[in-house]
């Protein structure tokens, strides 16, 4: 078997997440972090495959 | 060989270093870390980077990215050690970084949006339009199967020769150890 990479630490923040999130928002999305998740509470974002991928560092999904 | 977890640390580790074999079965360099989200006791494991980029045969890159949530709770098997217990997940992948060509995407996210694993077809039928936005019944599936089917159907390049004795022995770990069937 080959071996395995693993991270030094595998372990992310809660900022982590954010940042990952306000990132791939702006990025795929056109929309910050906090909008997206006032969006996503309102079931107003569009559809879009990194929607669910989006809503699930937040804890929630969308699908 | 059990890998006995006495700690959420342990049980996330052994669950994480899983998902890295089988991811790196394509994407020889990306790695999955995990955090609690704002839901109390739910966390949320990413690749970094989030969105993979993977050879294919063909010469053009295909795009893949992962996310599941999960919750700590006791093995039911084994008194006093802990387990990683998957709440939901997210795979998709396409034709462009942004992921707007998708391809397919799995989809299990039971307390929240349609309740039941699912798979979005990424292109649409001539006459069914809408078919996108369907959601074909599946079973739920794993990462492993992805990665399988990416290689098998899709052409990418695998990232290591024992790809396919690498996934089965990380597929019968997760079947063996799942408490869904």
């Amino acid at each position: 078997m080959p071996a395995v990479i693993e991270p030094d630490d595998d372990v992310l923040s809660r900022e982590d997440l954010d940042a990952i999130l306000d990132e791939d928002a702006r990025r795929l999305l056109g929309l910050s972090g906090v909008e997206f998740r006032q969006r996503l509470a309102a079931g107003t974002l569009p559809e879009h495959p990194a929607v669910a991928h989006l809503a699930l560092l937040t804890g929630a999904g969308a699908c | 060989m059990r890998e006995p977890a006495r700690s959420d640390a342990q049980a996330r580790r052994r669950y994480l270093r899983h998902l890295n074999r089988a991811t790196q079965c394509v994407a020889a360099n990306a790695v999955w870390r995990a955090g609690e989200s704002e839901t109390a006791g739910v966390w949320t494991a990413v690749t970094a980077p989030p969105t993979l980029i993977l050879g294919t045969s063909a010469g053009h890159p295909l795009y893949v990215r992962c996310t599941q949530t999960f919750h700590f709770a006791n093995h039911p098997d084994f008194p006093g050690e802990r387990k990683v217990r998957t709440e939901d997940y997210a795979y998709t992948i396409a034709e462009d970084e942004e992921l707007r060509s998708e391809l397919a995407s799995w989809h299990w996210q039971p307390d929240r949006g349609h309740p039941h694993p699912h798979l979005h077809v990424g292109f649409a039928h001539p006459r069914y339009t809408g078919s996108p936005r369907w959601h074909l019944p599946t079973g739920r599936v794993a990462l492993e199967e992805v990665v399988a089917f990416s290689i098998r159907e899709l052409d990418v390049k695998p990232a290591v020769d024992e790809w396919e004795a690498t996934l089965g022995d990380t597929l019968a770990r997760f079947r063996r150890f799942r408490t869904w069937s």
